[in-house]
C-alpha cells in the first residue's frame, strides 16, 4: 500500500495556479527526487503536503489517513518530516540544543516548566545520537548560528530526524553547498534511506546527483506533473526535455 | 450609553452636518499621520515610533511661526521643518540600524520620543500652549445646507482630501511613486536596477515625517499642544495600522476615516466610552481580520 | 542560579554589614524594578517578544493590591497573591489578542493595550482615583511573624521583604527557563516557524510566557504600591514601560540578572540625575540611543563574555559562555 497518496492537488494564489492537479503514489521505502524548473511549484507542493498552505482541492492521504485538511501539526505527528531550502534551524542555541528541543517536542515532553532541560539525559542522549549519525557530534556545544552553511543545512535534516518521520520531504538539501559538501550531504541523504529505511523525497537541482541516485524521479513544470519514473525514462522523455529547454541540465 | 441622543442625531441635519465634520477632521487628521507611518513602515521596514513625536514637533512649529507670520507660509513651513527633522533623523541615525536585529531598530525610535518630549520641555516649556485658530480663518462659518461649519474646519477638510489626493496621485501615477512602490516591494531588485535605495528611503522617511508634521500644523489650532502630545496620535497610528493592514495606503485611509466616525458617532451614543470605542474597534478586527481589513500579505 | 543565592546572601547581610539609607533607600527600589525588568526580559531576551506595554501588568498588580487593602479585609499575603493573579490574568487576556500576529504588530499592540489598560486606570475614577492615584493611600497591615509585630513600611523591613520576593521570583524563573519549556521559548525566540514545523505550538509557547511575564509584572508592581504607599496612573503610563526596556537593554539580555543590574544602573542613575534636572527622559532616551547604535551589548553580558574568553576557567566559564549567546549573522529577531 502507497505510503504517500496525492489526488488532484491544486493550489491557487489569487489568479496565480502554483500547481495544478498533481496526483502521485509514493512507495514506502522509496528513494524518489522530485525535480523542475524554477517557478515550477515544488515548495509549493510540499507546503501543501505538510499543511502549512491550504489546499484549493485535492486530496492526501498519508499511512491511510486523510490529511487533507488536517493542520500542520497534526501532520508532523502523523510522521511527515521536512527540511528546508535555507537552513531553519535555532541560531542563538547550541547544536545540540537544537535537536534536543525536537526531541523533546516529540516525546511531548516540551511543556514541562519544573525540571531543568539539561537533566532530560535520555532527550540528550538520544540528541547525541542522532548528531553523531549525522557526523556533527564535534560540533554539540557550537551555537548552531556559528556553524558552515553546509553544517546548518545537515543540522536541519538531524531535526527532522528528531521528529521520527515516517516520509522526510528534502527541499534541495544541498543548495548552497561546495561539490565536496555535495556528494558528503547526497551520501547522508541516501543513508536516511538505506540505514534508517526512511522514505525519502527530496528536490534537488543538481542533475547529476539526481540522476546518480534516485530510484524515482517526478518532474514538475508550471505546477502539473509532466513525468514519473526511473532516471532512464526520464531523461528520454521529450517532454521533460522541453521544460527545461534552455538549461542545458540534461 | 445614550441611543436617545444617538437617534435624535441622526435625524437632525445640524447634528449630523456636525459629527460628520468632527468626524472628518479627526480622520484626516489621523490619515496623514498614519499614512506616513504606514509608508515608511512598507518601503524602509522601520517601524517609527518617534513618528507621534514629528507629529507634535509639526504642531509647536506652527505655534512659533504663527507669530511671525501669515498661515500661509508658516502652515507649510512648519510642516517641512518636521520633514526635515524626520530626514536628519533618518540620515544620523536610522540608516545605521538598518541592519541590525529589529529590536535595536524598535528601540532607537523608541528613545527618539523620550528625546523629543524633553526638547519639547526645554525649547517650549511644559505647559500646554495653543495657537487658536489663525486670522486668515476667522470669518463667517461656511454653511452647509443650514448647518454652520467653522471656517477653519471646513479648511482642515480640505486640505486633508487635497493632500491624501496628492499622496495618491504621487504613489499610483508619477515615477517616483512606481520607485517608492517598487522600493517597497523588492529593495535588492531596484538597486540591481541602478537606483540609489539611500536616496528613496531618506526621501521616504522625510515625506513621512512631513505628513506626520502636517498633521500636527492642521490639529494645532483645534487642538491642545504640549509635550508628549504625539503619544496618543501614535497610539492611534498603530490603530489604524492594525485595522487598516500594515502597508495599505487604501487600508489607512478607510481606517483613519472609519475611526473618525467610531469616534464621533460614537461619542454621542456612548458618551463614557469615547476612547473606547476605538479599541473596541481593534479588538474586534484583530479577532475577525488579523491582517487587517485591506492587509498587504507581508509576513510580519 | 548560585550566583543569584550567593548574591541574595550577600544582600541580605549588607544592612548589618553597612547600615546606611541609601542602602535601604535604593535596595529596595533596585530589587524591585529588578522584578519588573526580569519579567520583562522573559519576553525580549528569552521568548524574542518586543513588548512596549509592559507597565500595564505592573500597574495592575498596584491598583489591585491598592484597592484590596484599602477598600476590604483582605491580609497582605492573600492580597499580594490576588494582585499577582489579577495581573497574569490581564496578561492573559491582552496575549490573546497580541501573539496572534507577528514580531512588529505584537510591538505595536502592546502598545496600544497598555494605553488601554492607562485610559481605563484614569477614566474608572470611582475604582481607581482617576489621575489622583488611589486617594488616602494604602493601609497596610505589619506582618506578624511569631510574636513579632513588623511594620511594612519601615524601610528595614520593606528591604528583607523585597529581598525575599526577589530571590523568590529570580529562583522561580531560572527554574522556568531552564526547563524544557525555556529551552521550547528560546526555540521560538530563534525560528518561531520551526517550531511550529516540529508539531509544537508557538503561539502557545508566546501566551504562556506573556502571563509568567505579566504575572512577576503584577507581583513588581504591588510591591512598588506597597512601598509608595499609593498606586498612581504613572504607573501605567508608557513611560513606565520604558524604565525595564532600559533596564534590560543596559543590563543585559541574555541572562535573568542583567536586568537586575540594569535596575541597579537606572535606579541609581535616577536618584543621581533628579538631584540636577527634570529632563530624566532625555537623559534615558540618549543612553538608549547610544546603546542601540553603539555599544549594543549589555554590561552584564559584556562582562560575562569578557570572563569567558579567560582561559583554564574551566566549567564556569564554560557555563558562563553559554549563557551569553554571542549573537551571530543570523540575529534572532530579524524581521
Amino acid at each position: 500500500m502507497a505510503l504517500l497518496t496525492v489526488d488532484g492537488l491544486t493550489k491557487w494564489f489569487g489568479g496565480f495556479r502554483a500547481v495544478n492537479g498533481v496526483s502521485f503514489s509514493v512507495g514506502p521505502g522509496e528513494f524518489s527526487a522530485l525535480i523542475g524548473p524554477n517557478g515550477a511549484g515544488k515548495t509549493t507542493l510540499f507546503n501543501l503536503l505538510t499543511g502549512h498552505v491550504s489546499k484549493t482541492a485535492g486530496r492526501v492521504v498519508f499511512d491511510g489517513v486523510d490529511i487533507t485538511h488536517r493542520h500542520a501539526h497534526d501532520i508532523v505527528r502523523l510522521g511527515i518530516g521536512r527540511a528546508f531550502q535555507r537552513a531553519n534551524i535555532f541560531p542563538a542555541m547550541t547544536v545540540l540544543e537544537n535537536v534536543h528541543a525536537a526531541v523533546l517536542v516529540h516525546r511531548r515532553w516540551h511543556r514541562r516548566a519544573l525540571v531543568p532541560a539539561r537533566r532530560d539525559a535520555g532527550g540528550r542522549a538520544r540528541a547525541r545520537e542522532i548528531l553523531r549519525w549525522v557526523h556533527l557530534e564535534d560540533a554539540a556545544d557550537t551555537l548552531a548560528g556559528n556553524l558552515s552553511h553546509g553544517d546548518q543545512k545537515v543540522l536541519d535534516i538531524a531535526i527532522a530526524l528528531a521528529l521520527e518521520p515516517k516520509l522526510l520531504l528534502l527541499d534541495e538539501p544541498t543548495a548552497g553547498m561546495h561539490p565536496e559538501e555535495r556528494g558528503e550531504t547526497m551520501a547522508l541523504v541516501r543513508r536516511l534511506w538505506s540505514e534508517l529505511g526512511m522514505t525519502v523525497l527530496f528536490v534537488e537541482h543538481d542533475m547529476d546527483i539526481v540522476f546518480g541516485v534516485a530510484g524515482t524521479i517526478r518532474v514538475l513544470h508550471h505546477g502539473e506533473l509532466v513525468a514519473q519514473g526511473p532516471p532512464a525514462e526520464i531523461s528520454a522523455n521529450r517532454l521533460v526535455v522541453e521544460a527545461y529547454l534552455g538549461e542545458g541540465i540534461l | 450609553m445614550d441611543l436617545a441622543a444617538f437617534v435624535a442625531c441622526l435625524g437632525s441635519a445640524a447634528c449630523m452636518v456636525n459629527q460628520l465634520t468632527s468626524a472628518l477632521i479627526t480622520g484626516l487628521i489621523l490619515f496623514l499621520v498614519a499614512s506616513g507611518l504606514s509608508l515608511i513602515f512598507g518601503v524602509m521596514g522601520v517601524l517609527n515610533f518617534a513618528h507621534g513625536s514629528l507629529y507634535m514637533l509639526g504642531a509647536y512649529f506652527s505655534y512659533s511661526l504663527l507669530g511671525l507670520g501669515h498661515f500661509g507660509l508658516a502652515a507649510p513651513a512648519a510642516a517641512l521643518g518636521a520633514g526635515v527633522v524626520g530626514l536628519l533623523l533618518e540620515r544620523l541615525f536610522i540608516r545605521h540600524i538598518s541592519g541590525a536585529p529589529l529590536l535595536y531598530q524598535l528601540l532607537l525610535t523608541y528613545a527618539f520620543i523620550l528625546v523629543f518630549d524633553d526638547l519639547a520641555k526645554v525649547i517650549w516649556g511644559y505647559d500646554f500652549v495653543s495657537t487658536g485658530v489663525p486670522e486668515v480663518f476667522r470669518r463667517p462659518p461656511v454653511l452647509v445646507g443650514r448647518a454652520p461649519v467653522p471656517a477653519y474646519y471646513a479648511f482642515i477638510i480640505a486640505a486633508g482630501i487635497v493632500v491624501a489626493a496628492g499622496l495618491w496621485f504621487l504613489l499610483a501615477r508619477t515615477r517616483a511613486g512606481k520607485i517608492i512602490r517598487a522600493t517597497a516591494d523588492n529593495p535588492q531588485m531596484v538597486a540591481s536596477l541602478g537606483i540609489n535605495v539611500a536616496l528613496v528611503s531618506a526621501g521616504v522617511f522625510a515625506l513621512g515625517s512631513f505628513l506626520a508634521g502636517l498633521g500636527g500644523v492642521l490639529a494645532a489650532p483645534v487642538r491642545s499642544i504640549f509635550p508628549g502630545m504625539g503619544f496618543s496620535i501614535l497610539v492611534e497610528s498603530f490603530i489604524v495600522v492594525v485595522v487598516g493592514g500594515l502597508g495599505s495606503m487604501a487600508g489607512a485611509f478607510v481606517a483613519a476615516l472609519l475611526i473618525g466616525v467610531v469616534r464621533a458617532f460614537g461619542s454621542v451614543a456612548f458618551p463614557a466610552l469615547e476612547e473606547g470605542l476605538v479599541f473596541i474597534l481593534m479588538a474586534v478586527v484583530l479577532l475577525l481580520r488579523p491582517r487587517g481589513l485591506l492587509g498587504v500579505g507581508k509576513e510580519l | 542560579m548560585i550566583a543569584g543565592l550567593v548574591l541574595a546572601a550577600l544582600a541580605a547581610l549588607l544592612p548589618v554589614v553597612y547600615p546606611s539609607t541609601v542602602v535601604l533607600n535604593l535596595g529596595p527600589q533596585i530589587l524591585v524594578m529588578g522584578i519588573f525588568a526580569m519579567s520583562l526580559n522573559l519576553l525580549i531576551g528569552y521568548a524574542g517578544m518586543i513588548s512596549f506595554g509592559h507597565a500595564a501588568y505592573f500597574g495592575v498588580g498596584a491598583y489591585t493590591l491598592g484597592i484590596l487593602l484599602q477598600k476590604t479585609g483582605v491580609g497582605l499575603a492573600p492580597a499580594l497573591g490576588l494582585a499577582v493573579l489579577a495581573a497574569a490574568l490581564a496578561a492573559l487576556a491582552i496575549g490573546f489578542f497580541c501573539v496572534r500576529l507577528g514580531t512588529i504588530y505584537f510591538s505595536m499592540l502592546t502598545l496600544a493595550f497598555a494605553q488601554i489598560v492607562y485610559t481605563v486606570v484614569i477614566r474608572w475614577t470611582s475604582l481607581t482615583g482617576g489621575d489622583q492615584g488611589l486617594i488616602g493611600g494604602i493601609p497596610v497591615p505589619p506582618i506578624r511573624l511569631g510574636a513579632l509585630m513588623l511594620p511594612v513600611r519601615s524601610p528595614l523591613t520593606f528591604y528583607y521583604l523585597s529581598l525575599l520576593a526577589a530571590t523568590a521570583a529570580f529562583a522561580a524563573a531560572k527554574v522556568l527557563v531552564d526547563s524544557p519549556w525555556g529551552l521550547l521559548l528560546r526555540a521560538v525566540r530563534d525560528n518561531a516557524q520551526r517550531v511550529g514545523f516540529l508539531g509544537a505550538s508557538e503561539r502557545g509557547l508566546r501566551l504562556a510566557v506573556f502571563v509568567v511575564a505579566g504575572a512577576f509584572a503584577g507581583l513588581a508592581g504591588a510591591l512598588m504600591a506597597l512601598y509608595v504607599g499609593g498606586a498612581y496612573p504613572d504607573f501605567v503610563y508608557w513611560t513606565k514601560s520604558a524604565e525595564p526596556i532600559f533596564m534590560v537593554l543596559i543590563g543585559g539580555m541574555n541572562s535573568l540578572l542583567g536586568p537586575l543590574v540594569g535596575a541597579a544602573i537606572l535606579v541609581s542613575l535616577t536618584a543621581f540625575i533628579t538631584q540636577f534636572t527634570n529632563l530624566w527622559g532625555l537623559v534615558l532616551g540618549a543612553i538608549l540611543i547610544a546603546f542601540t547604535l553603539y555599544f549594543k551589548v549589555g554590561i552584564l553580558d559584556a562582562l560575562l563574555r569578557v570572563w569567558a574568553r579567560r582561559p583554564s576557567r574551566g566549567r564556569a566559564a564554560e557555563r558562563a559562555a553559554a549563557v551569553v549567546r554571542a549573537p551571530s549573522e543570523e540575529s534572532p529577531w530579524r524581521s
